[in-house]
């Protein structure tokens, strides 16, 4: 899965059913890198059943295994957040933690 | 499917059990005609007994490893050595 | 699948429904000279890997199996590696 910033919503009117009533946003991938965590280089647009906002920091999963979290059975999503992160830690060092 | 060289294996003792018995070999990608590497060393089952420096067929789908391997649908396994190439030549 | 080290792990109290309480781990993959390639990605740890070994993680959908129903995970660490020979 990818560590992600959410940095947008994403509003459409017209879309495929099983779009309806889920929420879509965009999340920029973070990546660890010299024990920092800074920003990679994807940003995709994900669903979002967990209520993430601006800001946060979420866990997304890509490809086909999307569609197995709650409720995205019949929508035609590659991209889910499955979870809004509290805190990473690296080396035994916390990277990032929520306020 | 790509073709790859067989460039060394992997010993684990704590493993999902779908894996049991299984050897784990590195697999080293390479243009099946031109022989030259195309990415990233990964690691594949292989039940055909591919040995070091074999060139090999790998499959990246979870079912075919799964078939090959007599695992059932809870194995995680993606890759596995599905041929060992004798030639590929452009024709 | 590709061989990384634990770098460390990921806290989530929120988590979709279908995800379960698994552990979360932070992962660099390596290549067979234990350089980085990749991005760090984060995956779900069916061995109980610590901080710092190696191990060898799956991606994509089969990373969704080992649990009934599947978990909505694309990457899952199934091995310890104990150690490796490489003749680059």
């Amino acid at each position: 899965m990818m560590i992600a910033k959410v940095v947008a919503t994403v509003v459409a009117t017209v879309k495929d059913a099983g779009f309806d009533t889920k929420k879509l946003i965009v999340v920029h991938a973070h990546v660890l890198k010299d024990g920092q965590l800074i920003p990679g280089q994807t940003v995709v647009v994900a669903n979002d059943d967990l209520g993430a906002g601006e800001g946060d920091f979420v866990l997304v999963t890509q490809g086909s295994s999307a569609r197995l979290a709650p409720g995205m059975k019949n929508c035609a999503t590659d991209a889910v957040v499955i979870a809004l992160i509290d805190r990473i830690d690296a080396n035994g060092q916390p990277v990032f933690y929520k306020k | 499917m790509f073709t790859a060289v067989v460039k060394g294996s992997l010993t684990s003792t704590i493993k999902h059990p779908s894996m049991k018995g299984v050897r784990l070999m590195i697999v080293q990608p390479v243009d099946p005609v031109a022989g030259i590497s195309s990415g990233l060393p990964q690691i594949a089952a292989d039940v055909l007994g591919a040995g070091i420096g074999t060139r090999v067929l790998v499959s990246s789908d979870g079912r075919a490893a799964q078939d090959m391997l007599k695992m059932d649908k809870f194995s995680p396994v993606r890759l596995v050595i599905t041929a060992l190439v004798d030639e590929a030549a452009k024709t | 699948m590709y061989m990384a080290r634990v770098m460390g792990q990921v806290e989530a109290s929120v988590r979709a429904a279908g995800l379960g309480p698994h552990r979360l781990v932070l992962l660099q993959p390596l290549d067979f000279q234990q350089q980085p390639i990749r991005w760090t990605l984060v995956a779900i740890d069916l061995v109980g890997a610590a901080n710092g070994s190696l191990v060898a993680y799956e991606e994509g959908r089969e990373a969704a199996n080992p649990y009934d129903p599947p978990l909505p995970v694309d990457a899952c660490v199934v091995a310890l590696v104990d150690g490796y020979n490489y003749q680059p």
